[in-house]
């Protein structure tokens, strides 16, 4: 007797099998292609950049962190739950230079005014940071609400019946199961972040002649490696660095993320 | 200024190069991410699929600005003078291909079991299950996952930037999002922000009206 799969290794398939294999042999060639060089730059060039990318990155975490978890709150459990879904959608394609032209005119200079940060020097990056948070933030709430919402059904209605309330349920029930999830989806919002480049140019007025924009030379690694300055070789070590930032953070948080949906 | 100057050519040059780039993302990645969804989510071994959604992941973590450096990379081997719109719409698409790969795998995951069930019972071949019943009815899916990718590209400037730096020597500029991100003319850069902005919502509306839930939103 024939069995379906027996029939299964047609042409067609084997072109998308193909197709599938590509992606492992992309990632291959591409991590294979910037450190067979092995690009070396110096420390004093790298370490401004690198201070600057974990600083806007730490700041877009403080960000994306509080703001990502209240909207997967609000499309798991909230009231109008359509309504967040569609924000958390709408929130997910807002441009990256749109939310920079809101740095560049209003967040930036209204916060140098209000002296909350230096109008010079890192008052970009931190102005950045809070951009590239709220640009995050729906990496955040869209992997913490499918976390929120994989807690099976039995667990949810014995702890009812046990006489917890909804929100006791939640906190200790859903939250708890989700909470690896969560910190993927943290660790997620972290690599968007330390890779975001455009912002970071807008923020810090990098791509103006110098004193235009807000504050001066303090870009992050992503940023620096935008602009295109410098040789080839510190442009490929630029690039490996931040490889080596996010590859594995971002390994780290896909595991977290598949213990927390399938928990 | 008048409003004929400020919807003059830099916008509408910008315009028309994005929408160059926005064609070649959608006609490199959309074909090649459904092709490699399609065999992940029916068709290939377990193993084979966790090994591929594995180092998709990975590669959808890769900052844009990485995918613009690999285009000047490989700029030399291209045909002499390509121009930087085809550059740096060729950056998007390597951005946007396991990020698009990733969602439609999703997409096609969420077509009912029962469907694929009915199927097999009456004969299909794996093959015409894939084709034949998941395709058509994760195609709304997979549409709204290719609508968002597609809005998040509008607005990508970072590889573009690098792109026309690095390549100096080729024709043609990179989109509107580069001119927006360099600001070199404040009102222009401010009227080319709220029209990407704008596009980009109508993207996301439209994958709204294709039914995507807010699940997928994660790459």
């Amino acid at each position: 007797m024939l069995r379906p799969s027996d029939r299964s290794t047609a042409p067609p398939e084997l072109a998308l099998r193909a197709l599938a294999g590509l992606i492992p042999a992309a990632l291959l060639l591409l991590v294979g292609w910037l450190l067979l060089p092995l690009p070396w730059v110096e420390l004093g060039v790298v370490w401004p950049l690198l201070r600057g990318t974990l600083l806007s990155s730490a700041l877009a975490l403080g960000v994306a962190g509080p703001l990502g978890l209240a909207l997967a709150a609000w499309v798991a459990w909230g009231p109008r739950r359509r309504l967040g879904a569609l924000v958390l959608e709408l929130l997910a394609v807002v441009p990256s230079v749109g939310l920079g032209l809101v740095g560049v005119h209003l967040l930036g200079p209204g916060l140098a005014a209000l002296g909350l940060i230096p109008s010079t020097g890192e008052g970009g990056v931190l102005a950045g940071g809070l951009l590239i948070g709220i640009g995050v933030t729906p990496t955040v709430a869209a992997i913490t609400r499918r976390c929120l919402t994989r807690l099976p059904a039995e667990l949810w209605e014995a702890a009812l019946a046990l006489g917890a309330s909804r929100l006791q349920a939640r906190v200790q029930l859903s939250l708890r199961f989700a909470a690896p999830g969560v910190a993927g989806a943290l660790l997620a919002a972290l690599v968007r972040a330390m890779g975001e480049a455009t912002l970071v140019v807008m923020a810090c007025g990098l791509a103006l002649p110098p004193g235009g924009g807000l504050g001066g030379p303090t870009p992050t690694v992503a940023g620096a490696l935008a602009l295109g300055r410098g040789g080839a070789e510190q442009l490929q070590a630029l690039a490996l660095l931040l490889l080596l930032l996010t590859l594995p953070t971002q390994a780290l948080a896909s595991r977290l993320v598949r213990q927390g949906v399938l928990a | 200024m008048t409003a004929a100057e400020l919807l003059g050519a830099p916008l509408l040059v910008g315009l028309a190069e994005t929408a160059g780039m926005l064609g070649l993302t959608a006609a490199l990645a959309l074909p090649a991410g459904l092709g490699a969804a399609l065999w992940m989510a029916e068709l290939g071994p377990p193993p084979q699929v966790y090994v591929v959604r594995w180092c998709a992941r990975l590669l959808g973590a890769v900052p844009p600005v990485v995918w613009g450096l690999v285009v000047v990379g490989l700029a030399p081997a291209l045909p002499a003078l390509a121009p930087l719109t085809l550059l740096s719409g060729l950056a998007l698409a390597l951005m946007a291909w396991p990020r698009f790969l990733l969602g439609a795998e999703d997409a096609l995951r969420g077509v009912p079991t029962a469907q694929r069930e009915a199927a097999l019972a009456l004969g299909a071949s794996r093959w015409d299950v894939a084709t034949r019943c998941v395709l058509p009815l994760g195609a709304r899916a997979v549409g709204a996952v290719g609508l968002r990718v597609l809005a998040r590209t509008l607005g990508e400037a970072g590889p573009a930037l690098l792109i026309a730096a690095g390549v100096s020597e080729a024709p043609g500029g990179a989109g509107l999002a580069a001119v927006v991100a360099e600001g070199a003319d404040p009102a222009t850069a401010l009227v080319g922000g709220v029209v990407l902005a704008l596009l980009a919502l109508g993207g996301g509306l439209g994958a709204v009206a294709l039914g995507a839930s807010a699940e997928g939103v994660e790459a």
